[in-house]
């Protein structure tokens, strides 16, 4: 989108002009429900969160400054909400995990990991593995991985989204995929 | 050695797979959704009423509804108490007066 269009579009959003808020909707869902599915891995998950990023987006589009691109705005609305609903989801694990111990012997359903329609079924196993390690890794390296490999941006709207430097961003890249390594080592000795 | 070098073969493969993620069409839905959700916060937000709100309103009506009805039966005995005392006054207006009556007659 150029930048006068955008323009347009921020200041139709703001007067809540007719059909503007549908034509956003339009433009964004496929980035939004795809960063979404790409940081989450389960497809029921990825819908809620992509709804909450536009709720947001209805209810905070009068704050938005301008500073950075809409598509920035947009990308990092996602990130934040994605990282907080995976932090619920962990201390929720965790929970479930301290009453299973008092309910020994009684039978707790797992929830699932992957639930992806991007992966195919052949590399349903593997990705699985690759997701439960990422779900390890610190939230800046998880971003930057996640960004650069799943969604296919590039360093700059990397940098632009996660307000870093180029460079910092090519190091957190590097950084995770060495982390990535070491874990997935770590796995496959054991397993 | 030789193992590990089946472990690094793993891991590469594995962290291969990031790549052949495919991108997804986004549910129909997601406007119309969106949309719902807006709008029933906005009615929230407004003095609207919400869920909860109309389940207590719906559990004051019924509890209205349940006593109005045990008034009306408490009303009914009311009602059959008063015909059966207007019965007795009249029998007891009409022996007055046959007794008057009677009574003039003598």
């Amino acid at each position: 989108m150029n930048e006068v269009s955008e323009k347009v579009l921020i200041s139709q959003l703001v007067d809540n002009a007719e059909g503007a808020f549908e034509c956003f909707v339009q433009q964004y869902q496929h980035l939004v429900f795809n960063t979404s599915l790409n940081f989450l891995a389960i497809k029921e998950d990825a819908e809620e969160i992509t709804q909450d990023v536009f709720v947001e987006v209805y209810k905070s589009i009068g704050s938005f400054k301008g500073e950075s691109t809409l598509k920035t705005w947009v990308y990092r609305i996602a990130i934040t909400k994605c990282l907080e609903f995976l932090r619920k989801a962990k201390r929720k694990k965790r929970f479930a995990f301290m009453v299973s111990i008092g309910n020994i012997g009684e039978n707790s359903d797992e929830p699932k990991t992957l639930d992806h329609p991007g992966v195919l079924a052949e590399n349903h196993e593997r990705t699985e593995i690759l997701y439960q390690q990422i779900n390890r890794l610190p939230d800046n390296q998880r971003i930057a991985f996640t960004l650069y490999n799943m969604d296919g941006i590039s360093y700059k709207e990397i940098s632009q989204t996660m307000d870093l430097s180029v460079s910092s961003v090519e190091s957190m890249i590097f950084r995770a995929k060495k982390n990535l390594r070491k874990k997935l080592f770590n796995y496959y000795k054991k397993t | 050695m030789k193992k590990n070098e089946h472990i690094e073969t793993e891991v590469d493969k594995t962290l291969e797979m990031a790549r052949f993620i495919k991108t997804i069409e986004p549910p129909a839905s997601i406007y119309s959704n969106v949309m719902d959700r807006v709008h029933g916060e906005d009615s929230t937000r407004s003095g609207g009423i919400n869920y909860l709100q109309w389940a207590a309103i719906g559990l004051l009506v019924l509890v209205n509804a349940v006593s109005y009805v045990s008034f009306l039966n408490s009303e009914d005995t009311t009602t059959q108490a008063s015909v059966s005392a207007e019965v007795e006054i009249e029998n007891l207006l009409s022996e007055y007066q046959i007794n008057d009556f009677a009574y003039n007659e003598y």
